[in-house]
């Protein structure tokens, strides 16, 4: 029997999300959001329950990357959250921490765009997701210790490359 | 660009997966490294970045959007095939049809007797028996050899199988006579039917070989329409199929 409605809903944030930071396009997002629940209410009673969310972030990261490069011609267009409050629920920042904050998160954004598969998949679902690493895996079908060597690669790609676009006042010391 | 080699342990360190006794070497080590005190700073702060990135919520209308293709789709899903499949059948089976039926048709003619009369055509042969040949060239007829089926029938020009070994064949069925005083008023003479041992003239034996090749011509059509129906039907189930497993295998 198809998923309910509240199963659907269960997943569509955690789905928009991860198609979001996958394509830097909202109208992207969109669209592999709704495919991606249609495919869950068309298959997902044949998946496990423990594994459906691994099941539904395959499919979303493989139709993200099928827009892609069905999309190659359109110039993909970076999301930028300077219009959202960095940090907000934090306090205490001034307006210096503030722009301090956007200015290195928008190099952050465009380094994690940067970042070839699967390593951004991985960083996004471990680091800004906090996924556990067994549904990562399961996501990715990568076996456990891959994962983590392509993590820690990861990393070091992404601080590389806030090391050479950041300006040396705005790296810690 | 990082020249200590402990950062290798640095993720490792972060992620708690370093023994102790590892552990209390590293944090030894990274204290008085002023490369690795920095890239562990990088690290803690490009941690912290990530994880304060802001979710942006689901729109809701996307989650309709997704809802109202549901519902689209779980309407035009009922066991039976969209409309557009189901009517494709019946044009093969229609294919089919027509397929058996000139088939059917052209064995009735080919089974027919050549001298024996259309069903539509017996009267009117019997009061104008015309032997003329068609108006067409062809050789000189030789003289039917004696005791070679009819005596009565008249030599006709129009016919090109004149050797005795053409000639040799069974002698046809005596076609059928109407009893008596039915037709004896409109026959002038009771000449029977027209060469009864008469061969199919070179237009008859062409027509009827395009007849054949129509006929399986046509019956080829109906048997490739009737198989691309089934494949289609297949390929439906398959397209399913497919589907769900192209969404369970690895990219």
């Amino acid at each position: 029997m198809p998923l309910d409605t509240a199963a659907l809903a269960a997943h569509r944030h955690r789905v928009y999300a991860f198609a979001l930071r996958l394509t830097g396009c909202r109208e992207d997002a969109a669209d592999v959001t709704q495919e991606v629940l249609v495919r869950l209410w068309r298959h997902g009673d044949q998946v496990e329950e423990a594994r459906r969310t691994a099941w539904t972030l395959r499919v979303t990261r493989n139709a993200a990357l099928d827009l892609l490069r069905s999309r190659t011609a359109r110039a993909a267009h970076t999301v930028t959250h300077n219009d959202l409050p960095y940090a907000a629920a934090d306090g205490g920042h001034t307006p210096d921490t503030l722009t301090e904050a956007a200015d290195f998160r928008r190099h952050l954004d465009h380094a994690l765009a940067q970042l070839d598969e699967p390593y951004r998949s991985i960083v996004i679902l471990r680091e800004i997701e906090d996924l556990p690493y067994q549904d990562i895996a399961d996501a990715l079908d990568l076996p456990l210790n891959t994962l983590k060597v392509y993590l820690h690669r990861a990393r070091r790609r992404l601080r590389d490359a806030l090391r050479t676009t950041l300006p040396a006042e705005a790296l810690p010391s | 660009m990082n020249p200590c080699a402990h950062t290798d342990q640095l993720d490792a360190y972060l992620d708690g997966d370093l023994a102790p006794a590892e552990t209390r070497a590293f944090e030894a080590h990274a204290g008085a490294c002023p490369a690795c005190t920095a890239e562990l700073a990088l690290a803690r702060r490009l941690q912290g970045a990530l994880r304060a990135l802001p979710a942006e919520p689901c729109p809701y209308e996307v989650f309709q959007g997704a809802l109202d293709r549901i519902a689209r789709e779980s309407k035009d899903r009922p066991a039976l095939p969209s409309p557009a499949r189901a009517r494709r059948p019946r044009w093969h089976a229609a294919g089919v049809g027509v397929g058996l039926v000139a088939l059917v048709a052209l064995a009735l003619v080919l089974a027919r007797p050549a001298n024996e009369p259309a069903p539509v055509e017996p009267v009117a042969s019997t009061e104008t028996p015309d032997p003329t040949p068609p108006a067409v060239d062809l050789p000189a007829a030789e003289p039917v050899p004696a005791g070679a089926g009819d005596t009565t029938a008249t030599p006709s020009p129009a016919r090109p199988e004149t050797t005795p070994t053409a000639r040799r064949r069974a002698p046809r069925p005596a076609p059928y006579t109407a009893p008596e005083g039915d037709l004896a008023a409109a026959r002038p003479t009771p000449s029977p039917a027209p060469e009864p041992s008469a061969e199919p003239t070179p237009a008859e034996v062409a027509s009827a070989r395009e007849g054949v090749r129509l006929a399986f011509t046509l019956f080829a059509e109906a048997n490739r329409q009737a198989t691309e129906a089934v494949r289609s039907n297949v390929g439906q189930q398959l397209e399913h199929v497919t589907d769900a497993l192209a969404l369970t295998l690895p990219r």
